[in-house]
């Protein structure tokens, strides 16, 4: 019986992540919403139960709306739920969708409407450079802007993104992505624009520090995102000192791809939370899943085993969505950074770094 | 799982515009290997595999596919660096993506360098008939480039085998030739294989007399 529950409690969260591979969630608040209304009014024992169950779990498809599904179909639809709700005597489990939908709505607008972060004006970041920074409180500071953006992000969306890869699915992910390449571009830029090779070898050892820092906070995203920038061509054609191609070493390995990235795999498994993912690998994984297996089986039936490797697949971010930093914000720091804007784009970056060192003719 | 025995690894990308078909391409070359495996985290290299060219000497192919992480552009870029050759894939109905394959190249090329990668121009064809590319725009961009060039299918996987087929052999050409080093100890480009002799016919027998005494 206990079993039997937890199964249950398994499919039910695996039906929630990925229904919309199969079915509008439009239709599924419908057809919910028609079913507790059919049961509600009959008095016997079993459509009591029915009631309960349908109605329990009409509010937790409520509850896991994404930002994105809640057009204005489903708002005015969900909404006369509520009243609905309210109405027959059923508070809380009106104020349970109410509140679901309320936040979900505010992100949506957020997303939809973006408005700058206001940075104090009294803060001038002007003069400043890296260096006088501590690794720790860069590392902080980057962390706790992808933070922000990571807890953005819905499972949910994301499966739509790795069938369809429309971008505007899913804008918290491109949000996140763009500011990943920001973070990446600015670390590139941060380096070329040196005058001086001694002033280059202690940005990059800086950057070196944060990214060990970075990965002291489990924040692999933005780890991931520096690393790509030492490692890029224009950067690496330079050629790094011994101390430093040591020094990174350790980071590098990460990105190795094989055994399905193994080593950045088991890096993570072994991070506690709070913790940010690289979410280009689980993209990846998504992408595999959803080529490598069928919708549906032979007889028309939903692959289920499907659904549950997606659900594996994503399960971790919800677990890491849980967990928050408890850095505190350093205003003159952000200003410093200011949201990773100041980069130069690829072709600047390649002239400058054959300015450094010219293009070797053959 | 025990490694297979071979005599040398290749690295190679597949690029290309996000919904062209690298994807297809890679399933059918792996013959379907991922969807066998009900977690894509076990730690399979999804994307290796074994071809034999001419001459009996036996090559990993070893991918760095980025399907899904394109979006991530400025770490997939840094993937670039350790290939040895790459897949320049278009799909045959949408002419924008073929107008950016000259992008793609040049953007491998400036990765690669100072190592020169052998490119080969995959045209993948979907369920759509018609083709938006004419033969003579390929046959001009190949002549131009110095390239070979290929049809497959993304529905059937025609042409699939081909397609890597004729990148091994012409990068282990160009290896034989002495235009590509192995074991440069700043590129994984190249390596050797396991039984370290990786030279034509030979080595695939011993590599078997060793696995069989192991």
């Amino acid at each position: 019986m206990k079993q039997t529950l937890s199964c249950y409690k398994k499919f039910r969260e695996v039906f929630l992540l990925t229904y919309r591979n199969f079915v509008r969630p439009l239709d599924v608040v419908s057809l919910l919403w028609k079913r507790y209304q059919y049961f509600e009014k009959k008095t016997d024992r079993t459509s009591v139960i029915h009631t309960r169950a349908t109605l329990d779990l009409f509010v937790d498809v409520v509850n896991s709306l994404t930002p994105m599904d809640l057009e204005q179909g489903m708002v005015t639809k969900v909404r006369d739920c509520i009243y609905y709700l309210v109405n027959n005597g059923e508070i809380l489990n009106a104020l349970k969708a109410r509140k679901g939908l309320i936040v979900k709505y505010s992100v949506r607008v957020k997303l939809l409407c973006p408005k700058p972060t206001p940075v104090s004006l009294a803060i001038t970041a002007e003069g400043q450079t890296l260096l006088q920074w501590s690794a720790t409180s860069i590392a902080q500071q980057m962390t706790l802007l992808d933070s922000e953006l990571f807890r953005q992000l819905e499972p949910a969306e994301l499966l739509l993104w790795a069938r369809e890869q429309t971008e505007d699915l899913c804008p918290a992910l491109n949000n996140f992505t763009e500011h990943f390449n920001k973070v990446s571009y600015w670390a590139r830029s941060k380096v070329l624009t040196c005058v001086t090779s001694r002033e280059r070898n202690r940005t990059m050892k800086k950057l070196i520090e944060v990214m060990r820092k970075l990965r002291e906070y489990s924040n692999f995203n933005s780890l991931l995102a520096v690393l790509a920038a030492l490692d890029s061509a224009p950067i690496r054609r330079l050629g790094f000192s011994r101390r430093l191609t040591e020094a990174l070493k350790p980071h590098a390995a990460l990105t190795d791809s094989s055994g399905s990235f193994r080593t950045y795999r088991l890096a993570l498994s072994e991070s506690k939370p709070p913790c940010i993912p690289y979410i280009g690998l689980v993209l990846q994984d998504l992408t595999f899943v959803h080529i490598g297996n069928v919708d549906f089986l032979a007889d028309g039936k939903v692959n289920w085993i499907k659904r549950w490797q997606q659900w594996v697949v994503l399960e971790p971010i919800r677990r890491f969505h849980s967990c928050q930093y408890g850095f505190i914000r350093n205003d003159s720091l952000l200003a410093f950074l200011n949201n990773f804007d100041e980069s130069l784009n690829d072709d600047e970056l390649w002239h400058l770094s054959e300015q450094i060192k010219p293009r070797s003719k053959n | 799982m025990v490694e297979p025995i071979f005599d040398y690894q290749f690295r190679l990308i597949l690029i290309g515009d996000s919904t062209v078909g690298k994807s297809s391409l890679l399933k059918y070359f792996t013959d379907g290997k991922f969807s066998e495996v009900s977690d894509p985290t076990v730690g399979v290299d999804f994307f290796a595999r074994l071809v034999q060219v001419q001459d009996g000497t036996r090559v990993k192919l070893q991918l760095w596919d980025t399907a899904g992480q394109e979006r991530f552009r400025s770490i997939t870029k840094s993937y670039y660096r350790n290939s040895v050759g790459a897949l320049l894939v278009y799909d045959t109905t949408n002419h924008d993506s073929f107008e950016r394959i000259p992008n793609w190249m040049e953007e491998a090329r400036r990765h690669i360098a100072p190592f020169k990668p052998v490119f080969i121009l995959v045209g993948c064809k979907s369920d759509l008939p018609e083709s938006a590319v004419t033969s003579e725009e390929v046959n001009r961009l190949t002549v131009n480039c110095d390239i070979k060039s290929i049809i497959t299918s993304a529905k059937t996987g025609d042409n699939v085998e081909e397609a890597f087929r004729l990148i091994t052999e012409e990068i282990y050409a160009k290896l034989k030739l002495g235009e590509f080093r192995a074991d440069d100890e700043n590129w994984d480009g190249i390596k050797r294989g396991f039984n370290g002799s990786g030279s034509g016919g030979g080595p695939l027998l011993m590599g078997e007399q060793v696995s069989k005494c192991c």
